[in-house]
């Protein structure tokens, strides 16, 4: 099993502030990585660094260095690591336009996808199946994306992402909003985007970290405390500080 | 000290301000009224569209309405993309820096400045120093400059208003960001720079000091031909027929000031609505 | 490609954003180029203490303190009337007003602002200006009085429009504290809703009085247009932004007295600069 991305002694910060310390993780070939740890613990900073979303933030900077596959993600075009790695927002976040053209804009502003009508059909018929939303909403595709439920915008958000088919794919908190079906429906997808994709994982909701992450890390006040399978974390966690906090004693 | 129980003086203070209210809002219903009913009369289609006549004491006033539209077109064709770059620089681009501090105030003075002094400053520049002569082209240069600190305020408003979350989605999608201020950010901000832009055009229309020494004549005899005409312009008619010309027959002074003010007044109120619709419509 | 569009635009915006730099230093350039031959010849103290504006006259005067004793009479009127009316108006229009009624006040209150200062000032010469002449016994109803009296109309809107942003902005969380502790709604407005938004209504006053200051065209149709320094407020004056309007145009250009009016024009836009300075520093302050 390769590595897909490698972070070497990432530490960032906002202002003065150190909010990742010395960080080193691998993220291997199509797993779900999912990274738990109470609020603060940095995993969102850590999270919105590996696409770079972070670098909108002016009081925000960092050391050390991420790869993607071998280029240090750092020195790369922004636009080009962001077609690579896809992330999804913990609230669902549609483009204020209907369902097709949030699925379209991306390809077509890219590039990736031609200007012919049925080019595009294609691209959003398969994005939308991918994300397990065709059934719903093949009807109604020139509706405003706005119009659909919390749990539908969030997985066209995930639609959205596939349609520039990346590499990665983040996950910031992607359920924290919905419900518990919405929440099956999408962790279900997640599951199933693993076999193309490389998948990490933000999540405040141990539950979910056991029941779809291959490998899961904590992190408590910037540090990684513990990184391992899921299964052998959840049932033998070796560090004092996981164990209180997959149980429930804080957090 | 006598004190009024909290109740009354409650009642007292509240009818104080209502009065004060109506103190604000009276005059503009006085003054529609006034203009209304005097100018009415004037006002016909012979009115709007033939020339003056008999020292401007009869006729109508059709160069006085081409001019004002032609100075004005043009001035908000310049004012628009520059006003709306401005502010996309400074919502979408600009750091918080010494220098985008200096625009902000500049932009500040700008609208501070007083309109005759932009007459002032077009007669300089454009008048003399670039040689443009007394003309369409001059005045409307003058008033876009005049225009541009409010919208740049209008333009930075409506962009505000597009929330943050659409450019990051946007862009975490690997778009750049002018491709992601093209098309999400500015089509999202349209309907607030154009209810700015109807603002602005309704403000020039009616500004006089500024075009005094910069495009408006006295009285031309014939309807604008080209941007490097001097013009006669509704404001600076209205001035002239009621300040500079004896025997002046009333109802056509009403009627000039009545076709003014409706130009103005109704762009004005298109805005306000348009503005009112677009909020209700918001889809976010 | 997308890269090169991405920085052409990047640049464009960029330039057109520092254009309102270069604009102010444009204004203040030329002002002072023509303004500066002129201090040169009849020096700046004379210029701004000289009791006569006879421009015409040989040899000519140009002292403007009788347009700046003008100008300040009638904004110091105008202010008079238009901050106590203006800051009431937005009390009403954003404490006590129903939701309804404040969106058609502030329709109004817009719909003023639009009209244009040549329509007001015509309105005033046929209407306000007899009544003053007949009601206070006058030679002449042009005076500084009367345009006080319309430039307050003229600087209401913008008094009423940015207060009523301020005291709306004040948070919610001040007046529940107060309305908790048993005050009326008008003690709670009066005593923590004014306070908090005072910063914010003192821009909104400074920013009228810039819009008075610099108000030509209403001002010039009438106050009578008379270059003496009053005794009342009853007697005609001259402003220094009609003096510019009315004079002008009769100037030879490059002359002396035309290089006198941009001179004025100089001062004219020192003074609104440090008056709008003011305005911001507070309105910074208010939006702490």
């Amino acid at each position: 099993m390769s590595d897909k991305i490698k972070v070497e002694n990432l530490s960032c910060f906002y202002g003065k502030h150190r909010v990742l310390e010395s960080l080193n993780i691998n993220v291997v070939k199509n797993e779900i990585l999912t990274i738990i740890g109470p609020a603060n613990s940095g995993k969102t900073s850590f999270l919105r660094t590996l696409n770079r979303m972070n670098d909108f933030n002016p009081d925000y900077s960092r050391e050390g260095a991420v790869y993607l596959d071998n280029d240090n993600i750092f020195e790369m075009n922004t636009e080009k690591l962001r077609k690579r790695v896809g992330m999804l927002f913990a609230m669902p976040i549609p483009l204020p336009m209907t369902i097709y053209e949030n699925i379209v804009y991306a390809p077509k502003r890219l590039g990736v996808v031609a200007g012919k009508k049925s080019d595009q059909d294609a691209v959003v018929e398969q994005a939308l199946k991918d994300a397990s939303l065709w059934d719903e909403v093949k009807d109604r595709l020139d509706s405003s994306a706005m119009k659909l439920s919390g749990g539908q915008q969030q997985r066209l958000c995930i639609a959205r992402i596939l349609a520039i088919n990346p590499e990665v794919i983040l996950f910031d908190e992607p359920c924290s909003g919905l419900d518990p079906i919405s929440t099956a429906k999408v962790e279900e997808s997640m599951i199933e985007l693993k076999e193309k994709y490389t998948i990490v994982l933000v999540t405040n909701n141990v539950k979910q970290a056991s029941r779809v992450g291959d490998r899961t890390a904590f992190f408590l006040m910037g540090k990684l405390v513990e990184l391992d399978k899921t299964g052998t974390m959840f049932v033998s966690p070796k560090q004092k500080q996981t164990e209180d906090y997959i149980t429930g004693r804080f957090g | 000290m006598f004190r009024l129980n909290p109740k009354l003086s409650q009642k007292l203070s509240y009818a104080l301000l209502f009065c004060a209210t109506i103190f604000v809002i009276i005059p503009v219903v006085f003054i529609l009224f006034i203009i209304i009913k005097n100018g009415a009369s004037a006002i016909t289609w012979e009115f709007l569209t033939s020339m003056p006549r008999n020292g401007m004491r009869s006729g109508g006033i059709l160069p006085a309405i081409l001019g004002t539209l032609s100075i004005v077109s043009c001035a908000i064709c310049i004012t628009l993309p520059i006003g709306v770059s401005a502010a996309i620089y400074l919502n979408e681009y600009a750091k918080d820096n010494l220098l985008t501090r200096i625009i902000k105030l500049a932009i500040v003075n700008l609208a501070g400045v007083p309109s005759v002094v932009y007459g002032l400053f077009g007669l300089g520049i454009f008048v003399m120093f670039f040689k443009l002569g007394v003309s369409i082209i001059a005045g409307a240069l003058t008033l876009s400059i005049m225009e541009l600190p409010v919208i740049i305020t209008t333009a930075r408003g409506a962009l505000n208003s597009v929330p943050y979350s659409f450019r990051e989605a946007s862009m975490s999608l690997g778009v750049s960001r002018w491709q992601t201020i093209r098309y999400i950010v500015l089509p999202n901000a349209l309907p607030g720079i154009l209810t700015g832009a109807i603002l602005s055009i309704a403000r020039i229309s009616g500004e006089t000091a500024p075009i005094l020494f910069t495009a408006a004549a006295f009285y031309v005899p014939h309807l604008p031909g080209s941007i490097f005409d001097q013009v006669m312009a509704l404001p600076y008619h209205l001035f002239i027929i009621s300040t500079q010309i004896p025997n002046m027959p009333k109802n056509i002074i009403f009627g000039t000031a009545l076709v003014l003010l409706m130009l103005v007044l109704s762009m004005s109120l298109i805005a306000i609505i348009a503005r009112l619709y677009f909020r209700k419509r918001r889809k976010w | 490609m997308r890269k090169i569009i991405d920085s052409v635009m990047e640049t464009i915006v960029f330039i057109c954003g520092i254009l309102s730099i270069v604009f102010v230093a444009l204004i203040f350039g030329f002002l002072l180029k023509e303004g500066f031959a002129f201090f040169k010849e009849f020096g700046v103290i004379n210029f701004i203490t000289g009791r006569f504006w006879y421009p015409v006259s040989n040899p000519p005067q140009f002292g403007i303190l009788p347009l700046i004793v003008g100008s300040l009479l009638v904004t110091v009127g105008a202010a008079v009337i238009a901050v106590p009316m203006g800051v009431m108006a937005a009390l009403y229009i954003s404490e006590i007003a129903p939701k309804g009624v404040r969106d058609i006040l502030k329709s109004f209150v817009e719909l003023m602002a639009a009209i244009p200062s040549v329509v007001i000032g015509f309105v005033g010469m046929v209407t306000i200006v007899p009544i003053i002449r007949m009601t206070f016994n006058l030679p002449t109803g042009l005076t500084a009085f009367t345009g006080s009296l319309m430039l307050a109309f003229m600087a209401m809107p913008t008094i009423v429009t940015i207060s009523e942003d301020a005291i709306r902005s004040v948070p919610w969380a001040y007046k529940e504290g107060a309305l908790a502790l048993g005050a009326t709604r008008w003690q709670t407005v009066r005593r923590i809703v004014l306070k908090a938004a005072m910063p914010g209504i003192v821009a909104a006053v400074m920013l009228g009085i810039g819009r008075v200051i610099g108000e030509t065209m209403a001002v010039m149709m009438i106050t009578g247009n008379a270059a003496q320094i009053p005794h009342s407020i009853f007697e005609p004056v001259r402003t220094m932004t009609a003096t510019i309007a009315a004079e002008m145009g009769e100037t030879v250009r490059g002359g002396m007295h035309y290089r006198a009016l941009f001179a004025l024009g100089f001062v004219l836009f020192v003074i609104t600069f440090i008056v709008n300075f003011v305005a911001d520093l507070f309105s910074g302050k208010s939006k702490k």
